[in-house]
């Protein structure tokens, strides 16, 4: 590890965590229309609650857990979790478009 | 919040939507360039695309109560549409602060042996963008498509 280290592993950690935010985001959403999917929005008047919102906000904490296990991986070996990021961008980015165009 | 008002937000947050997209376009050309420094206008792009994101979450609530059922009983494709862009909203946000972190954290790196890592960075950062202004140029299509069938 360099001088650099902790702040390549903070790097890392802070893309990791935002990174996991869209993809958390749709499969909670794939998860709820597999268990609780939702009636006619045609028939029913929308809920107070609102979804989007708390899919969010379940979202924040699981990408802080995210953020600290990158953290703890960049350490080790910040090269790896280097070659990892970038392929986890596509991945989170197709997961969000899928389940926008398959499961809205 | 009365109609008036609605009807104002809804406008600003339709027209910072489309200023946000276009600003993320210049992240997307300037970040190509290694080693490229674009503080402002990455954090302008970023800046306004949150702004419009709050925007859209103070207005989204009157929208399901006033607009929703109505939208999906006379074309629930449109409906369906706004449920997309909803959901890819969340994205454009989250891979244009992505592109911001990245950027931004990209300086402190690539000195001697951390060179490859800061390419690296530098190269999310660069994508962030890109995917945020793909997703962002969905988002201002499904926007526009909706507000012409049905607003406040």
């Amino acid at each position: 590890m360099t001088a650099r280290a902790p702040k390549t592993a903070l790097t890392f950690a802070a893309i990791a965590a935002l990174l996991s935010i869209p993809a958390t985001y749709a499969i909670q959403r794939l998860v709820q229309d597999a268990l609780f999917p939702d009636p006619n929005p045609a028939l029913v008047t929308a809920s107070l609650r609102i979804a989007m919102f708390w899919r969010l906000e379940v979202s924040l904490p699981i990408a802080l857990v995210i953020g600290i296990g990158t953290h703890a991986a960049a350490q080790r070996n910040a090269a790896l979790v280097a070659r990892v990021l970038e392929p986890a961008l596509y991945a989170s980015a197709s997961l969000l478009v899928l389940q926008s165009i398959l499961r809205p | 919040m009365n109609e008036l008002w609605l009807r104002v937000l809804e406008r600003v947050h339709g027209h910072l939507g489309w200023l946000s997209v276009v600003a993320l376009l210049h992240p997307v050309i300037v970040l190509r360039r290694p080693r490229r420094r674009a503080r402002l206008a990455t954090a302008l792009a970023t800046g306004i695309v949150t702004l419009a994101f709050v925007l859209g979450t103070v207005v989204y609530p009157s929208y399901r109560l006033l607009l929703k059922q109505a939208i999906f009983r006379t074309n629930p494709r449109i409906g369906w549409l706004f449920e997309r862009k909803e959901h890819l909203a969340v994205g454009v946000l989250a891979f244009a602060w992505v592109g911001l972190v990245a950027h931004w954290l990209s300086f402190g790196l690539g000195t001697n042996d951390d060179a490859d890592l800061r390419a690296r960075v530098e190269r999310i950062a660069q994508r962030g963008y890109a995917v945020s202004f793909a997703l962002g140029v969905a988002v201002g299509v499904i926007g526009v498509t909706v507000a012409v069938f049905k607003t406040f």
